[in-house]
This record gives C-alpha cells, structure tokens and sequence, in this order.
C-alpha cells in the first residue's frame, strides 16, 4: 500500500485513513488492512489493485457508508471513526458533503422519473422546496441529460443510467466524491462520456476518488493508488494462473480431456481449418413485431479450434446474437446450423434435437456469477455435467467439477461457498460451470468484464487452451488487447449486422422521444390534479359501482368512467391492451350470474337450466360494475406516475404517523417496490435462460429434473434481488436517508381548483344514481 | 469495534481471498455500521429488503394457478409465502407492510378484493411474525404458522359471504351453501400451502438476507 505524501500540502485533507482495517469475519482475515491514507481537497485519485484487494471496501469507508474495525477515520474535517468507534452524528455531517456512485446504475435508481431520482437527495437534506428545481436543473445540465427530467430511468441506456446516478449525487453539491467502478459495465463510448463528465468536475474543484481496473481511465487521475497485497499487479489470489493438470487427475475422465492451462502459444488459433460447428444463415431478430430490428442478415460461421471475437458498440445485438447462437432464443428469420441439427424461424427445437444440442453448446452469460446456486463451488460446477452427460456416476461428474477448477486454477476454492467469493473469483468459477460440461462450443459475453490482470490472465489461457482442444469459441468483447492475447479474429458486429447502421440512428431516437413526447403531448387533467384527492375520489367511484343495481343507472355511471377516461387523455389501444387480460374475469362474472338468477320470463332453455330475461340484465348490470371499476383504474394509473401514486398515498396515510406508524418509510418501500419489479423480471429470465445452458430446465423433463432443476434457478433470482437490495440500501444512505427525518419534495402535493372540479363530477354521478336508485329504476 | 478479538498481527495481505463483492458487504453479520440509519427495523437495508421482498409479492400476486379442480375459477396466488417469511424473519412491522404493500396494485382493479387480500393477509402472517419474535424453535414456529393459516381460512370464509353478493346476484345463504363444497376446501388449501412453504423456506431465506 502506498500512501500519500500527506504533509506539507497546502490544500486541506478531505479524507485522512490511518492504519484502517476491516474485516467480516471478525478478523479471521482481513478486506484491508494498516491501510492510510489521504486525500486532499481538489485532487482526482485512482484507486487500482486486483480483484478482492479491498478496493470496494476502502471506497466505502472513504465515502463514509462503512464504518472499519480498527484504525481511525476523519472525513471532510468530522473524525467519524476512532478507538472509541463510529461517531454518528459526525458521519451524519460528513455524508452531506460525500457523493457515493456504484458500479450498477440501476441499483442506484430510486424512483420511476428522473427529476425525482435527481431531487432525492436534495430533498433528505431538507433544500428549501424553491430551490430543489434548480438544483436538479443545474445537475442534469452537468451530466449532459437536461430535458430529460420526464423520462423514466429504467428505460434509459446503462450510460445515461449512470449519468442519472451521477447528476443524483451532484444535486446535493459534494465536496468529495467516492466512485467505484462506475464504468464498468458501460460501452466505450458511456465511459468517454463519464469520465468527461469527472474531469470537468475536477477541473471545477471537486475532489474524486475513483476505484478501476482499467487503465485508460487511471490515466485520468493525478495521483494512483494502488492496493494490492504486497506487489503491484501481483496475483490477487492463491493458487497460480500456471496450475497444470496432473496426469492422474486428466486420465480420470474419459472423454476429451480439458487441455493444461498455458498448453498453448498466445496465436491460440492453431487450427483454424477444423469443421464447421456452427453456421448461421441470413439471421434476423426483433422482440416483437412492432419493434425494430434488432440483427438483420446475420451470417457467421464458427470453425473447431477457432477463437472468434465479436466487438462492437452496445446496443448493436451483440448479445442477442450470442443469445440465438446458444440456442436459447429462435430467430424471426434464417437459420442456424449447431453440430449438425438446424434451427429455424419456423420450428421450434425437438426435445431430441435440444437434448442433442444443448451439451454441445456452453454458454457463458455477461455476469455469469449471478447463476451460482450452491452450497460449495465444486457442487455448482458438478452441476452441469450431471445434467448434460448422461449415464455419469456420481462421482465423475465430480471429477470434472475438479479438473475444470484446476484448469482455472482455482481448485483451492472447491469446498468453499460460492457466495462468501469475490467478484473475480465467482465470475472464474461460473466459466468453470460451463468448462465441466466440455462443450464443443463455447460462446461468453464478455467474459472478462471487470476482471483484474490476473483473473484475466488464468481466463485467457484457459480459453486459449480449449480452442487448442479444438472447442470452437465465439466472445463478445470490448477489448482490442483481449483479442490481440487470444489470438483471435474479430468480427465486427456493425459489418455483418445490416440492421445496425438504421437501427442505431432509431435507438438514439427511441431514448430520447420519451421527454419530447411527454413535452408535446399535452399533461392530463388527472396528471395536474393532487394524487390524494384523485386516488380518493377513484375509490369513492369504484365503490358507487356496487350499488348499480338497473340498467337506467348504468348510464350515469358509464358516463362518467368514460369522463374519467378523457381526463387521463387514455389512448384507446392502450385501453384495449391493458384491459385484455382482464376479460375473462368480466365474462365469467356475466355467466355466473346468468346461471343464478332464475326469475322473470325464461329466453331459452340449455338443457335443465332456463335463461331467464331478469339472468340476463343481471349479468349486464353486475359485469358493468366490474367494466366501471377497470376503466377508472386505467384512466387514474395510466394518467399518473407512480411516483405520483406513491407519494399521495403516502400523504393520505400520513395521519397514521401519529399513531406511529411509519408512513414515510411505508411510502419509499412501495416506491422502491415498483423500482424493483422490472428488475427482478430481468433477473428471472437472464436466469432461466443461462441455467437452461446448464440444463436446468422446469419447463421440460420429468417431475425429479424439475424439482432438482427449481434450486437452480430460484437460489439465483433470490441473490440477485438480494444483492440489488444491498446496493440500493446503500445508495440510499450515500443520499443521506434516514429513518424519520424531515424532508422537503420536488413537487409538494397541493390541492387546486381541478381537484374541486373532479370531486363535484363525482358527487354528481353518484347523487344521479343515488336518485336513480331511489326512484327504483 | 472488535479490537478484543484482533488477533496479535498479521501480515496486511490476506491469506484466504477476502470478499469484497457487494453481496458480501450486504450479509456483514455485525458492525461497520456508521451509526446513521443503518440499523434498526426501519434502517436503509431493510427498507431495501422490504421494498425487494414488496415486489416479489406483487410479482407473486399476479400469478393465478388453479388448485382446486372443483373451482377452477378460485385461483392460488403465492404472495403470502412472501409476506409470511417477512413476518417470521423480520417481525410483524415487515409482515404487515410486505403484506398489505404487495396487495396495492390490485386496488386499481379490484378494490373491494384488495381490501379483503389485506384483512387475510393480515390474520394469515401476525400471530406467526408475533411468536417467531419471542420463540424460534421450530414447533413454536410451526405451531403459530398453523393458527395463522386457520384465522386466515375464518376470515376468509367470513368475508366471502360478505362480499361475494356485490358481485354476484346471491343471497348470503346461496353463498353459505358453497362453503362446505367448495370454499372451505379451497381455503385449506391454499393456506396450508402457503404455510408449509413458508415454513420450509424461512431458514435458508434468511440465513441470506441481512438483519
């Protein structure tokens, strides 16, 4: 650890570390340790080192969001941390002047429109409301995102995510900000607009610490750190990239054995003339029909023993090329040809055919440690082999559990879980997943995305081993040096992709019409009116629908759901789509009442059971009930933003707070709920598709595959949310959010005239039918 | 913090890899808390964690399975094994808000429903969230999750032949006569399954969430 030259600068320290160390295993061993260090107001740090040198852990505790076990801590003047342990009102003071970014963006959006995520922190710091849109003005405007206020986050790119996270943190103006990796799951072209972002706030006077591997980002800083145990770039964990399988441990398994680590000389393409093991013919792919093309005439062809890289920016299909190339999504057009059996547009796989294709294929998704279930590493790795091979003992699949560690070199870590591992470990671990099942093909997206030199390394010369074997491999990647260490021919996606050059230009267009439209269309009636009242006067309607008892009454009511419609400006297709569903509910309630009602003149008779004419107007009226209901639904949540709904929901709940109930904190948990689900949706099926790759499957097989195949793939959706959550709690903390406090708010909830005007509508229709009703119509 | 348990010194290199992934930093099983909204029932971790938990109801909500073929109109949804392993892991406070929060969604729809989804709810997770508080072993677990489940099926049956009138045009008697057949079965039903998932789920489910 090298430390700064801390005395005799003549600018102040904004951080100072002495002798920190932190542990979470009560000091059996140590994230970091002796560490010191400071930082001082205006400098633009780097803090590198490979995978599991602390790195994170210091980023945190400078960031003041983890308090260490030994050692003290002053931060922007406030010592936090000494012997006599954490000061929290000190790093309650120190947290206003410390922005904390992470590598996830989407962990650290808050709320479903960006001018609310950008005023969240502002508003926990309790800004006067009159000054909070400028705040978010002037921080959009440093990110380069103004007009996009409108937009929900989730929609947005990675790159434009992150500068949503980023413009959060600078809405509340800090002197210090703490960034860790936070591009690294950014294309090139998101980076180069990051880090121009931190450079002209540095220029500004802000003081950075930013946590990297990459080196062309170091070469922003003025001053590197490197953490590292002991030497630089030294190998960050045991057990050594230059393991070679001993001769006993290859003989144990029979098929083609996996090749030594390092077997190979770096031009790993030595046998580029093998067969052909995959061919895809003319692909095109879209998600659905009404959006664009995502690939076009994709044509590639993939040779045994042949290492081809696929580079290009995001958002070209690169992964969902891999993801068709894997077999585990059909193409709308072309084919492709897997070792022999063909896949096409128009026919969906047999279980013959996939249960031929899918040990040949290995696929290694971007991130693939989110598919590690287990309880030991070696079992996770043994995992699918036993699924893909069959007629192997128990104990083979073991033992290419074992060999595939040990061509990884990380056979130390069999018999350890797989989630108490770094990031870089996990991610070795994963490609040893798939490397036990010997696939004849191995396809990864981005493999070696935030890896340190020396994960990379092990994962280059395995990798270069296999295609040595004559396994044909295709990667996705970022990095010319990646393909130069490979020896691989890159492919690039923009050539072969004939949708790329449209399809780009209509992607940039579809990111940023979210603000345009919502900023030409005008704003509803129901959008301007206080989310209380509207949310109140909706029950109130929803609730008069019960009392529809004759037809003369439903018109009133008709009518006014169809007001309601107009004032949220609901598009009829929209209405149609999100109606739909809920159909069938409406028709089973008409022909349960039909059946019921057995008075007045009978209409026909089905079998035993008359049809009677009163049957009939029952099932109307009580089927309309139900129609009033979902309209005034859908007019209301397709009118207002969720944000919106939360917060007057919150606001109506809010006299409960005295009863101690606490309201505020209810309200960001329903918030942080809807942030979540599209997530966790995205989580469910990244999962189920890179499982099914391991040949977990519940859709298909015997009931025993199945319950054997649920661990795979729930365990792993539950420690994705889990992980999420971790990260958002802390971005909710690095935004100062605390339990109880005063906050102010973006848009405060006030009740106008249109509020005045929806709630005399209301009480109209409902005196109308009321009247109706007491008239006996 | 645990300088009683610093062992004498070692070397600043570690020898087993130490974990640095944020999962890792999530589950820390004690300390390194700053002292500002980091613990407590109503920390930033566990707004995060109810908040997770909230979705997966929801998301569970929406899902409809048909589980009793007299009925196939009466289906399962399997959001209240969620509220209860937010119950059991993290008091009743959780339980109630995993509980009613995941039912919102359902207000714009089904009002009346949704209200009823909350009173269930409520008598299917508290005496369990309620007991899991003071005694962990596993037959007092088991034992509140099975007075839970039969206050659930009571006020369940109860509101039935409150509420099914306001949408079909039956007597409460009419409804009466479908509970024996029909209601009764069904509720058993789904609350033994939710109370048996959650009763196998808790443990593992908590040991990986933080407190």
């Amino acid at each position: 650890m090298q430390t700064a030259g801390a005395s005799g600068s003549p600018t102040p320290l904004l951080a100072r570390l002495s002798d920190v160390g932190v542990t979470y295993d009560g000091g059996t061993s140590w994230a970091v340790r002796h560490v010191s260090l400071g930082l001082h107001e205006g400098e633009y740090v780097a803090l590198v080192g490979p995978n599991g040198a602390g790195k994170t852990t210091l980023s945190r505790v400078v960031a003041g969001l983890l308090a260490p076990d030994e050692g003290r801590v002053e931060l922007l003047g406030h010592m936090v941390f000494d012997a006599d342990g954490p000061h929290p009102q000190d790093y309650r003071l120190a947290r206003r002047g410390i922005g904390a970014v992470f590598q996830n963006p989407q962990d650290q959006i808050l709320t479903t429109r960006v001018a609310e995520d950008v005023a969240f922190g502002p508003e926990n710091l309790a800004v006067p409301e009159k000054a909070l849109p400028g705040r978010v003005a002037e921080a959009l405007a440093d990110v380069g995102l103004e007009g996009l206020d409108g937009s929900d986050p989730g929609r947005l790119s990675g790159g434009q995510q992150q500068r949503v996270a980023l413009a959060g943190m600078l809405a509340m103006h800090p002197r210090l900000l703490v960034l860790d990796e936070p591009t690294a799951m950014l294309d090139a072209r998101a980076r180069d607009q990051v880090l121009d972002i931190l450079d002209r706030l540095h220029r500004r006077g802000t003081t950075i610490l930013l946590v990297s591997h990459d080196p062309r980002i170091v070469a922003h800083a003025s001053r590197v750190i490197r953490l590292g145990h002991g030497s630089d770039e030294s190998d960050g964990m045991t057990g050594s990239a230059a393991h070679s399988l001993s001769p006993a441990a290859s003989s144990t398994f029979s098929a083609t054995p996996l090749p030594p680590a390092g077997a190979s000389t770096p031009s790993g393409v030595s046998c580029p003339a093998g067969p052909v093991v995959l061919e895809a013919r003319n692909l095109s792919y879209r998600y659905s029909k009404d959006q664009p093309w995502v690939l076009r005439g994709v044509s590639l062809r993939l040779r045994a023993g042949q290492i081809l890289a696929l580079q290009g920016p995001n958002g070209s299909g690169k992964s969902t090329l891999v993801r068709l190339l894997a077999a585990l999504a059909r193409p709308a057009e072309g084919s492709i040809t897997l070792c022999g059996t063909t896949i096409r547009a128009d026919h969906r796989p047999s279980r013959r055919d996939e249960r031929a294709i899918r040990p040949a294929i290995g696929y290694v998704m971007q991130q693939p440690q989110r598919q590690l279930f287990a309880d030991t590493v070696r079992q996770d790795v043994a995992f699918g082999p036993r699924n893909l091979l069959p007629g192997l003992g128990e104990g083979e699949g073991g033992d290419l559990a074992d060999d595939a560690l040990k061509l990884l070199g990380i056979s130390d870590l069999s018999d350890r879980s797989p989630f108490g591992l770094s990031g870089g470990q996990q991610r070795l671990v994963a490609v040893a997943d798939v490397l036990a099942c010997h696939p004849r093909m191995l396809l990864l997206d981005e493999p070696s995305a935030g890896l340190d030199a020396s994960a990379r390394r092990r994962l280059y010369a395995a990798l270069r081993g296999c295609a040595s074997q004559g396994t044909a491999i295709l990667l996705v990647t970022h990095s010319d040096q990646e393909v130069r260490r490979l020896g691989a021919t890159s492919v690039r996606i923009d050539r072969i992709n004939h949708a790329t050059a449209q399809e780009a230009a209509s992607y940039e267009a579809s990111a940023r019409p979210n603000l345009t439209q919502a900023r030409t269309r005008q704003v509803p009636f129901l959008a301007r009116t206080d989310p209380r009242s509207t949310l109140i006067l909706m029950l109130a309607a929803m609730l008069t629908a019960f009392v529809l008892t004759g037809p003369a009454q439903l018109m009133p009511a008709l009518a006014g759901a169809a007001v309601f419609l107009v004032l949220g400006r609901v598009n009829p297709r929209r209405l149609a789509r999100v109606l739909h569903p809920l159909l069938p509910l409406v028709v089973l309630l008409a022909v349960v009442n039909l059946l019921v009602v057995r008075t007045g003149p009978v209409l026909v008779r089905i079998g035993a059971l008359p049809l009677t004419r009163d049957g009939l107007w029952t099932a109307v009226v009580y089927s309309a009930r139900l129609v009033i209901i979902l309209l005034l639904g859908c007019a209301v949540v397709e009118a207002t933003s969720p944000v919106r709904l939360v917060d007057g929901l919150t606001g109506l709940l809010s006299p409960l707070a005295r009863m101690g109930v606490h309201v505020q904190e209810i309200g960001l948990v329903l918030a942080l709920a809807l942030r979540f689900l599209p997530l966790i949706a995205q989580e469910a099926q990244d999962v189920l598709l890179a499982q099914r790759a391991r040949g977990a499957d519940i859709t298909r097989g015997g009931p025993a595959h199945r319950i054997r195949s649920l661990p795979a793939l729930c365990v792993p959706v539950f420690a994705a949310c889990a992980r999420h959550a971790g990260t958002t709690a802390l971005a909710l903390d690095a935004r100062c959010y605390e339990e109880g406090i005063i906050r102010t708010h973006l848009v405060p909830l006030r009740m106008t005239w249109r509020d005045g005007v929806l709630a005399a509508g209301v009480v109209t229709v409902l005196a109308a039918i009321l009247t109706l009703g007491a008239m006996g119509l | 913090m645990s300088d009683s348990m610093t062992p004498s010194i070692r070397p600043s290199s570690v020898e087993k890899p130490s974990p640095t992934d944020t999962d890792h930093l999530a589950h820390h099983p004690s300390g390194h808390s700053t002292g500002v909204g980091d613990h407590g029932r109503w920390s930033t971790r566990r707004l995060a964690v109810y908040a997770l938990l909230t979705a997966l109801a929801m998301a569970l909500s929406l899902v409809s399975i048909p589980i009793f073929p007299a009925a196939p109109f009466l289906k399962y949804d399997p959001s209240g094994i969620v509220a209860l392993v937010a119950g059991l892991v993290y008091g009743p406070a959780a339980g109630t808000t995993v509980g009613v929060l995941g039912v919102v969604p359902h207000v714009f729809t089904n009002p009346v429903g949704a209200l009823i989804d909350v009173l269930v709810t409520l008598a299917l997770v508290l005496p369990p969230s309620f007991v899991a508080r003071r005694h962990t072993s596993r037959a007092a677990v088991g034992g509140s999750l099975v007075l839970g489940g039969l206050l659930a099926v009571l006020v369940a049956l109860g509101l039935n032949l409150l509420i099914t009138p306001l949408y079909a045009k039956m007597t409460v008697s009419q409804v009466a006569a479908m509970i024996l057949p029909v209601l009764l079965p069904f509720n058993l039903l789904k609350f033994t399954l939710d109370t048996v998932c959650a009763f196998l789920l808790c443990r593992p489910v908590g040991a990986r969430l933080p407190r």
